[in-house]
């Protein structure tokens, strides 16, 4: 027995690892696979993957909702799934991996005309599931349609000799003149960089994605974060100053919205088994357009940190998995899983976020140009204003929102208006069940009190508290 | 190993010397295609859409100066004559960009025999070529 086992993993010098008798087709960290060996292997690790994913929760009965771009990994994964799913109920012994599963789309045409989402919707159409799409502008259309108020930055700055950045913002009541898509287009160009346009655009398709699954009903979202995918945003989210939340928006199973369960079940598989997944299952994907689609690698912290791992990849493959693996061991720190959603990306709020933007921002240039941003109330319509017209309707949110928002807050054009579910956020902290003590807690619950009037109550059948991520 | 590039204008990554194409020593019919977001580098009136796939035939001469054409050679003919602005997202050099695969006859092109250099692979007549990329939106 003892032989046998290994002589199995004994390697024929130029052939196949896994059947020993075939020449290999492609290799993958200095390991050779043929062609059909490769699919196999790609098949039992999904499976196996899954099944580390259940582990702690073996008799979850619920529907999943694959969040699909239409890109190269999560097409790969909804073919992996629904094979999955369909040689589960081949064998009468076993129960299916999920109850259902729904394929969840963001239409980003509003941003991307060029967007390929016939092919997106044909690609999807081939595995005969349920595809529900929303589209990128619907981030301001909340609880069916009803909506109470927007959130207007109206000044972020560090005055001359203050101990730390304002941030201030007032309630405003969406014009009905102006289309979502007007407000989304707005909001896109008051950000001051393509690296901030990134960070929000992946803060609303979160958002859009959670409310697709609780809509659907599916206790689990897939998202298709490959290896790369996580190595890249491990790299990019830390030095978008996201090191607070990096352990939940990386991990391969997190519970932070509560009653959603957010996997990644492809962080198991490089980008280049992808494409040879695809390849050779004839599996089509699309090109999904980004904000620095045919760009280089300058483009945007995201483009720079691809790069970078692409780079570091290319002479020594062990990058990706070894940065996965790192990852792996990182978890969220307790005060991370106990403190407030911030308000715009709904990632855990550091309450010490000021304290290290004091130590770290150099602030004589903001202070200089501070003057300028800390007067433009006078440049609203007045009948945009929900509150009363005095400087007191403004909200101080500087300690509702996190250290990377606060940092994209602070390049963003006075006058940004964000989506409502900012005012939710708002809304729900005081009763979120997380701790909000001392100072700290009273100054959320004033907040919270001021906004009190424009929020949806339940008794309206506004979205329960789990909805605000 | 024999090159049609000019070494010292590859390394500050300025266009390469590419004398013409000398097909005296015969010719090869290539099928090159390009996936992953690659196709919209490359000057549309020379690809055709062949079931979904964005592909062109280049005829290539078999013998660069008196030594098989590679790949290497290949690249930089694409990157000189299909590619129709930023060069640099396709290439560095005579080398692909990092994160750009490389697909020959439906195998991986780092499959290479006694640790030759994969850019050496010589082209064979009606070789089909896929340069795919895998980063993030093409």
């Amino acid at each position: 027995m003892g032989e046998t086992l290994r002589r199995g993993r004994e390697r024929v010098p130029g052939m196949c690892i896994k059947c020993k008798v075939t020449k290999p087709s492609v290799t993958i960290r200095q390991s050779l696979y043929c062609k059909e060996c490769f699919i196999k292997t790609s098949i039992v690790k999904f499976r196996t993957g899954q099944s580390r994913l259940r582990k702690d929760t073996p008799h979850l009965q619920t529907k999943a909702l694959v969040a699909f771009s239409g890109g190269a990994t999560s097409s790969a994964m909804l073919k992996l799934v629904v094979d999955h799913q369909n040689s589960v109920r081949k064998d009468v012994d076993s129960t299916p991996a999920y109850t259902g599963i729904v394929i969840g789309h963001i239409d980003e045409t509003c941003l991307f005309p060029e967007a390929p989402e016939e092919e997106i919707r044909a690609i999807s159409g081939e595995s005969g599931l349920l595809y529900k799409t929303v589209g990128v502008e619907e981030v301001f259309t909340l609880a069916g349609g009803r909506r109470t108020a927007l959130i207007e930055i109206v000044q972020a700055s560090i005055a001359p000799g203050a101990e730390r950045d304002q941030f201030c913002a007032r309630l405003v009541r969406p014009a009905s003149s102006a289309s979502h898509k007007e407000y989304l287009k707005a909001l896109f160009s008051s950000l001051g960089s393509t690296t901030d346009r990134e960070a929000m655009l992946d803060v609303i398709k979160r958002f859009l994605i959670l409310q697709l699954a609780r809509e659907t009903g599916c206790g689990v979202v897939l998202m298709g974060d490959s290896g790369t995918r996580i190595a890249t945003k491990t790299v990019a989210l830390t030095s978008r100053g996201r090191g607070f939340s990096l352990p939940i928006e990386v991990a391969a199973k997190s519970q932070w919205f509560g009653d959603v369960s957010v996997w990644r079940p492809m962080r198991d598989f490089v980008a280049k088994e992808i494409v040879f997944f695809n390849y050779w299952t004839g599996q089509r994907s699309a090109v999904v357009p980004t904000f620095t689609t045919g760009e280089a690698r300058l483009g945007s912290i995201d483009r720079l940190a691809e790069a970078f791992i692409a780079e570091l990849d290319q002479d020594f493959s062990s990058t990706v998995p070894t940065v996965c693996r790192t990852m792996q061991k990182l978890e969220p720190h307790d005060e991370a899983l106990s403190a407030l959603p911030c308000l715009i990306c709904g990632m855990p709020a550091d309450d010490n976020a000021q304290a290290w933007r004091n130590r770290l921002t150099i602030s004589s240039n903001d202070a200089e140009d501070g003057s300028i941003r800390s007067s433009p109330s006078a440049t609203l319509p007045e009948s945009s204003l929900l509150a009363s017209d005095n400087t007191s309707s403004l909200l101080e949110i500087a300690r509702a929102v996190c250290y990377a928002c606060q940092s994209l807050l602070h390049h963003a054009s006075p006058g940004m208006v964000l989506p409502e579910f900012c005012v939710e956020r708002l809304g729900a902290q005081d009763v979120s069940g997380r701790s909000a003590q001392g100072t700290t807690g009273a100054q959320r619950e004033t907040l919270r009190k001021q906004i009190d009037e424009f929020l949806l109550k339940d008794e309206d059948g506004a979205c329960d508290n789990s909805a605000v991520y | 190993m024999a090159s049609i590039i000019n070494t010292e204008n590859t390394a500050n990554n300025a266009k390469p010397l590419l004398p013409k194409l000398d097909f005296s020593d015969g010719s090869q019919e290539l099928i090159v295609e390009f996936g992953g977001g690659l196709e919209a580098l490359i000057k549309q009136e020379m690809l055709k859409n062949v079931k979904g796939a964005k592909q062109t035939n280049v005829k290539f001469p078999k013998q660069i100066n008196k030594h098989p054409a590679t790949i290497r050679d290949l690249i930089i003919h694409l990157r000189n004559f299909y590619v129709k602005e930023k060069p640099e997202l396709f290439c560095t050099g005579d080398k692909v960009r990092p994160g750009i695969l490389v697909i020959i006859n439906e195998e991986d092109w780092e499959i290479v025999e006694d640790n030759s250099d994969k850019y050496d692979y010589e082209l064979k007549n009606k070789d089909h070529i896929l340069f795919i990329s895998t980063l993030h939106g093409g």
